[in-house]
């Protein structure tokens, strides 16, 4: 399960770790409402970062405008890169709500446009959710107004693993149930195509890259991740089979050192291992009776 | 001036290789066998020593 974990050149100042300190408590012993005063430019967002990291559990922050709490959000993403942080705003671009106007008898209807970027934001936001626990969400009010009931949504949801039983057909079926569009040419979000014993879908908080279903007969044999652009898989750890993302790149590292190393020790050159702050393994490899 | 070889590996096993007090584009040759060793090249940069006798340059591989 993901943690949160703040990345800041800067360590807190002045009163900042006494309100950290003091507002940490206060949430750890239940309380709930707490106020952090602050001039402008004082670092209040900082400070909440802060305290996110100390008591580790999913934030709302709410900003009483979308500029707002997209400006906001980027703040709250370079504090937090390895976590997610998802934006959840109204999604109308314009909005007429229906109205009668008694002195001219004039009728207006109702009329709206939606923004389909800002739709996904949600989707990842709600997505994001359900998948981790390191997630902040930076929403306008509009957070209010909710996407329905949880266990509605995890109804929603289509669960694929490797092994198992399922037809692309009988995949195809569920995803229509979800309200997912079937399109073989025009391949967008909230869509997937189907072709032969492979299904590509985009899932609906998604927007650079999707996920291929490969089938074999009436099982799944491999479940990817692939890139919308260039087709290219990203990311395949076989569903969890091949372990951890974070265990891969750890035993790539251990194997890319070793590697060098062997080599360096080949050519009769000598070698010394340095960890450096941020987890890179740094090599320095004296050079022998020069290679010219 | 010592010849030495900097291989830099990132934690998801990115590498990088510089190379110090090489003339000239003898660093290339000084350094091909750990290219060949971890994999297909994503980008080379040349520094300005490159083109003076005292060479210096990065290779990034994945």
């Amino acid at each position: 399960m993901g943690q949160f974990k703040l990345v800041s050149p800067y360590q807190p100042k002045g009163d900042q770790p006494q309100a950290i300190e003091a507002l940490a408590k206060g949430i750890n012993s239940g309380l709930t409402a707490q106020t952090l005063l602050g001039v402008t430019g004082s670092g209040k967002t900082f400070t909440m970062a802060s305290v996110i990291e100390k008591v580790q559990r999913p934030t709302l922050v709410i900003a009483h405008n979308k500029t707002l709490a997209a400006q906001l959000c980027s703040e709250f993403r370079a504090f937090f890169p390895d976590s997610a942080v998802e934006y959840f705003v109204s999604y109308y671009d314009y909005y007429q709500p229906e109205a009668y106007i008694a002195s001219s008898d004039t009728y207006i209807e109702k009329d709206a446009s939606i923004n389909d970027e800002i739709d996904r934001l949600r989707h990842s936001a709600t997505a994001a959710l359900r998948e981790r626990r390191d997630v902040i969400i930076v929403a306008s009010v509009s957070c209010i107004y909710s996407m329905g009931d949880p266990s509605e949504y995890e109804g929603q949801m289509i669960s694929l693993r490797p092994g198992m039983r399922m037809t692309p057909e009988g995949l195809a079926a569920k995803l229509v149930d979800i309200q997912y569009e079937r399109n073989d040419i025009g391949f967008s979000r909230g869509m997937f195509r189907l072709r032969g014993d492979v299904a590509e879908i985009i899932p609906a908080g998604h927007k650079e890259d999707g996920v291929r279903v490969e089938f074999f007969g009436d099982e799944i044999e491999r479940v990817s991740e692939f890139e919308l652009t260039t087709g290219r898989v990203q990311y395949d750890n076989f569903n969890g089979y091949w372990g951890d993302q974070k265990h891969l790149d750890a035993f790539l590292q251990a194997y890319a050192v070793e590697k060098a190393k062997i080599e360096c020790r080949k050519k009769g050159h000598t070698t010394t291992e340095q960890t450096l702050a941020d987890g890179s393994i740094k090599l320095t490899v004296q050079v022998h009776g020069g290679a010219q | 001036m010592t010849q030495t070889i900097e291989i830099l590996v990132t934690r998801d096993g990115k590498t990088s290789i510089q190379t110090q007090g090489f003339a000239g584009s003898t660093c290339r040759d000084a350094s091909k066998f750990l290219e060949e060793a971890l994999g297909q090249r994503a980008s080379e940069r040349l520094t300005a020593e490159f083109h003076q006798g005292q060479t210096n340059h990065l290779h990034q591989q994945q």
